[in-house]
């Protein structure tokens, strides 16, 4: 465990997320109490239907509990509006989605500027970051290329660049591995761990036992209960791995 | 992201499917050209007519006398009304139409002519000019009944094509006249125009007639201020010999004029609300391709939402879009629209040029139909919800 700062970075407090389609009720998220801190990398597990996704669109603030609270950073995020979502998301958050999400017909670099655009960021230091991050994830030399010119790994690194470019308090990874092959996601898997090394707060969904294991800490959920918190060791012994 | 910024997405997205772009813009680009070439073209069609109305000299008074009256206005009763008030008339005339005339030269029949009677001093009334080598109609060709004529230049266009008409002889309702002079072209030398006439005594014409009805008078007045006292004279005149206002008919050529420029404005409006409707289909049509496009990128909208973009953000992006491939549609279909009417003036031999009117008002149009059009599917792209958007594909 590192001897970071130990201020909650997010707090959810009795978060429930129900859904009435007729006659059904669903509750994706029932009472979920949950804290990260600041420079943790963790994994939220759980198979699909588990209510893992919807506990990910509230951390990430794309949805709001139907009851509970949302604290990111110190703002109580439960209650605002559309347009007030998509700044903390645009200041706050950096998303790492499994279908990579980059726009095919702009090029790297310009992919990577598209948060510090809507963030406001001039012309010439929005180029400037996005191409650092680029070279963070190793990927300079190809700024000027076209997503569908890449790999599927090394369009995950794009997306990881982009996620940094912005310089979020949290990075949150959507099934990041799920669409690449054992090799590709080790690497990818290997920089997310660098990325956490260097300091980035990192909160990843998954459904795959091998991959939540390369997190410090595990939230297993089921049936929109948290059913595990704990580091990892104690996951592994629990859990027979 | 700021308006630039916007802009610039905007440009780059239309710039990505050309030929969707085009496509999309053809609607506005037609309705424009389709504007300005038909506006164009109809002011310069106005402006040629009421040019010729007000070559006829716009100091007359016409007097048009019912084939219904009961009682034939005579000759000697109106010039006494000339003669009576010089201090506001210069000059009279009147017009003897034949009717069914039946003009012959050899075994040419000329079928348009109109044939009439007049004046010795109708070449001055009318604004008549008689060529080199001839002369106009005199007083004792009417005291006469002198079977002499004078034709327009449509008449010696056709009848008379290579030679001198002057000392030659028509048939007019078989009665033979002779040529003694011929009138320059005064508008274009066609069939049923102006120039597609023949001039003889009035006297003569009331005899093909075999009646002595006169329908029109013509009263030159000096100027202006004399213009509504000069109608009231004749009107007044007419009213007491004919006891009836239904039974005549009193207009200054000013009046025909305005009532002209009247009826050519209501007919340029006609036409331009016609294209009109043309502009606002070809809005539906963006309309409708922006709303395809939205839900084509429904992901990307997802994506950009995603990473922060607001709701202003992705209105923007898209009506700017919208707005642009009309605005540019207008600009192509204005350019269009010029060379058009310049091509089309040429062809009918009228002096058209642009109206800066119609071009102004078009592209005005057509920047805000776009933006109107496309309000729908940007809001409808603003209103997504990142979440469901993000999952299509």
């Amino acid at each position: 465990m590192r001897n970071s700062q130990r201020t909650p970075l997010i707090q959810l407090i009795n978060i429930s997320k129900i859904y009435t389609m007729g006659d059904l009720v669903v509750k994706a998220n029932d009472n979920l109490n949950l804290t990260i801190y600041s420079g943790e990398f963790v994994a939220i597990l759980g198979k699909s239907g588990s209510g893992k996704s919807t506990v990910m669109n509230i951390i990430g603030a794309l949805d709001i509990p139907t009851s509970g609270q949302y604290i990111l950073n110190g703002h109580d995020v439960s209650k605002m509006k559309d347009d007030e979502l998509a700044g903390i998301r645009n200041k706050m958050i950096g998303f790492i989605f499994q279908q990579y999400n980059l726009l095919p017909k702009q090029s790297l670099v310009e992919n990577v500027e598209l948060p510090l655009m809507y963030a406001g960021v001039k012309k010439s230091e929005r180029r400037e970051r996005a191409l650092a991050a680029l070279e963070k994830v190793g990927l300079l030399d190809k700024h000027k290329n076209k997503p569908k010119q890449l790999s599927g790994g090394q369009q995950q690194r794009v997306s990881i660049a982009r996620a940094l470019a912005g310089d979020p308090s949290l990075i949150l990874a959507d099934e990041p591995t799920g669409a690449l092959d054992s090799k590709t996601t080790r690497e990818v898997l290997g920089f997310l761990q660098q990325i956490h090394q260097e300091g980035s707060t990192i909160v990843m969904i998954t459904h795959d036992n091998s991959v939540a294991v390369e997190a410090e800490r595990i939230v297993r959920i089921q049936d929109g209960k948290i059913i595990f918190d704990g580091n990892t060791e104690k996951y592994k012994v629990e859990y027979n791995l | 992201m700021n308006f630039v910024q916007s802009l610039r997405l905007a440009l780059s997205s239309i710039v990505e499917n050309k030929m969707r772009s085009f496509l999309t813009m053809l609607g506005m680009l037609i309705g424009v050209a389709s504007v300005i070439a038909l506006v164009s073209l109809m002011t310069a069609m106005s402006d040629y007519i009421l040019d010729l109305y007000r070559q006829q000299g716009a100091n007359n008074v016409t007097a048009t006398v019912r084939p219904t009256a009961p009682n034939i206005v005579d000759f000697e009763y109106m010039k006494k009304v000339y003669d009576d008030h010089s201090d506001v008339f210069y000059q009279m005339g009147l017009r003897v139409p034949v009717s069914n005339a039946i003009v012959k030269k050899d075994n040419q029949t000329s079928v348009s002519t109109y044939v009439v009677g007049v004046t010795e001093n109708h070449n001055s009334i009318d604004n008549w000019h008689i060529k080199e080598g001839g002369r106009y109609l005199e007083y004792s060709d009417i005291s006469n009944r002198s079977n002499v004529c004078i034709i327009g230049s449509y008449i010696e266009k056709t009848l008379f094509e290579n030679q001198n008409p002057i000392g030659k002889t028509i048939k007019i309702n078989n009665e033979v006249y002779t040529v003694v002079g011929v009138l320059r072209q005064k508008v274009d030398s066609v069939e049923y125009g102006a120039d597609d006439n023949i001039q003889i005594p009035y006297t003569n014409a009331m005899k093909l007639n075999k009646s002595k009805f006169i329908p029109i008078f013509l009263f030159a007045f000096h100027n202006n201020r004399v213009s509504e006292e000069a109608k009231n004279i004749v009107t007044d005149a007419l009213y007491a010999f004919l006891k009836d206002e239904d039974h005549f008919i009193v207009r200054t050529m000013k009046e025909i004029l305005d009532m002209a420029e009247d009826q050519l404005g209501m007919l340029s409006n006609v036409l331009l609300g016609i294209a009109s409707i043309a502009l606002f289909v070809a809005g539906i049509g963006i309309m409708n391709i922006m709303l395809v496009s939205v839900t084509e990128r429904t992901r990307e909208i997802g994506i950009r939402k995603s990473l922060g973009a607001k709701r202003a953000d992705i209105m923007w992006q898209f009506i700017l879009e919208a707005g642009l491939i009309s605005s540019l549609g207008g600009l192509v279909g204005i350019i269009l629209g010029a060379v058009l009417t310049i091509v089309i003036g040429r062809i009918v031999q009228l002096h058209a040029f642009p109206t800066l009117t119609s071009i102004i008002i078009s592209f005005g149009i057509s920047v805000g139909t776009g933006i109107l059009f496309g309000f729908l599917p940007a809001n409808q792209a603003s209103k997504m919800n990142p979440i469901d958007a993000l999952k299509s594909d």
